[in-house]
């Protein structure tokens, strides 16, 4: 009798594995973004709301950017320059409690609109605005066994993202092209001269 | 948990006894340090040495930006989290995990806690204080029923848990849960004398395993299968 409720206690241990993943989505000062190209230190910064952050997933071992499927995890900008905070203990879609994924932070201007859009992976912009990508890293998720194991932090530690990450600027609308412009120039003459003639 | 434990209490505690038998001293304090070497990411960590006064998570002697640390909520079976990143500009540096202000916990020994460190490489934490129990007397441990994070108040290590003179009680039902940092998951260990298997010790798929051991600073979760206290008794000669 005491074997099977052995046997019973041991395997409610593990039930937590099949449970959705814990996660901790802010950023360390070492980590930060910066709304500029590589190499210039400006973070993003401003109002809260200012910048958006998503969170994107893929198996392990997943090297193309394009190849992550965003997970439905949002988070903003901190007062604090360069920092984000999506919140602690956030249960993510997608990633089972346990287990291993590989994972990358978008980042992206208010200006882009608050709703993540798969095209920006491509290099498609519907408006101008800032856009990045963070570097890619592989991470354990909390929230398995019994006790529930502590969240996993995307950021930090000995597999969270290490570096900081850039947003460059992206989109500014389309810009006729000088030929565009003569045509248009040609057909308004036209358009004088038949008025005039008539 | 990899850990390389420096502590001077036993040579101190030797010389200490020796001295007060050769003289008239009727008390003594042993104080020593113990340096731990912590892995990046999250250990499980216990404060091997008591500071008195002063508040535990200033007793690890060292703050990281980006540090956390998670103490356990027995009531609620919870973590309670305070981190500290004095960049963030909130208050003293040491935040909840909602970011409001907060206050580093209490870390006394026999409390463990989880601590993350931020960093990509392992680092040393040193603990200082006074050695729990005292020479000549015991200390005791309430553990309450259920889950708890706990660590040994003495300082040692031991490769049996349950062997002089960390001596954790053998209970029927118990359970140690040692925290694995490199694949991010617990490691279990369960006791029942009763279902014949080995000495009593079992992993999560009943098969047969040595006792736990135990090094200076680790803590661990253990599960008290009683419905009341159980108390963990340690002596010094």
């Amino acid at each position: 009798m005491k074997k099977l409720a052995a046997i019973l206690c041991l395997s409610a241990l593990t039930t937590g594995a099949f449970a959705q993943g814990l996660v901790n989505f802010i950023n360390s000062a070492t980590s930060l973004s910066s709304a500029t190209i590589a190499g210039n230190t400006a973070a993003t910064s401003g109002a809260v709301g200012s910048w958006y952050y998503g969170l994107l997933i893929a198996a392990p071992g997943t090297t193309s950017p394009s190849a992550f499927t965003f997970s439905g995890v949002y988070a903003t900008n901190l007062a604090a320059a360069g920092r984000l905070f999506g919140g602690n203990n956030i249960a993510v879609t997608g990633w089972a409690a346990g287990a291993s994924m590989s994972y990358e932070v978008a980042v992206w201007s208010s200006s882009l609109g608050h709703t993540f859009q798969n095209s920006w992976l491509t290099g498609t912009f519907g408006a101008s605005g800032n856009f990045g990508l963070s570097s890619i890293a592989t991470g354990t998720s909390g929230g398995a066994g019994t006790p529930a194991s502590p969240a996993y932090n995307l950021f930090g530690g000995a597999t969270g993202i290490q570096s900081g990450f850039n947003a460059p600027a992206v989109g500014g609308g389309v810009v006729p092209e000088p030929t565009s412009m003569a045509l248009l120039g040609l057909g308004a003459a036209g358009l004088l001269i038949f008025r005039r003639r008539k | 948990m990899r850990t390389k434990a420096l502590l001077s209490v036993a040579a101190i505690a030797a010389s200490a006894i020796t001295a007060m038998a050769q003289s008239s001293v009727y008390s003594l304090n042993i104080v020593g340090y113990a340096t731990v070497t912590v892995p990046a990411g999250y250990s499980i960590l216990a404060n091997p040495l008591s500071a008195g006064a002063t508040n535990g998570a200033n007793e690890i002697g060292l703050t990281l930006t980006g540090e956390q640390i998670l103490t356990w909520n027995t009531a609620s079976s919870t973590f309670n989290y305070v981190s500290y990143d004095p960049t963030l500009g909130i208050g003293t540096g040491w935040v909840d995990a909602n970011l409001n202000p907060s206050s580093p916990p209490s870390l006394p020994p026999g409390v463990g806690f989880f601590f993350f460190n931020p960093g990509a490489t392992a680092t040393n934490v040193t603990f200082v204080g006074q050695v729990v129990p005292g020479p000549s007397s015991t200390n005791n441990l309430t553990v309450a029923a259920g889950y708890s994070m706990i660590g040994s108040p003495l300082p040692a290590n031991v490769t049996n848990i349950s062997s002089a003179p960390v001596s954790l009680p053998l209970l029927n039902g118990m359970l140690v849960l040692t925290w694995d940092n490199v694949n991010s998951k617990y490691v279990y260990a369960q006791y029942d004398a009763t279902l014949g298997i080995g000495n009593g010790w079992v992993d999560a798929n009943l098969n047969a395993i040595s006792a736990p051991g135990y090094s200076i600073g680790q803590g661990f979760f253990y599960f008290n299968p009683q419905s009341g206290n159980a108390t963990w008794s340690q002596s010094l000669p």
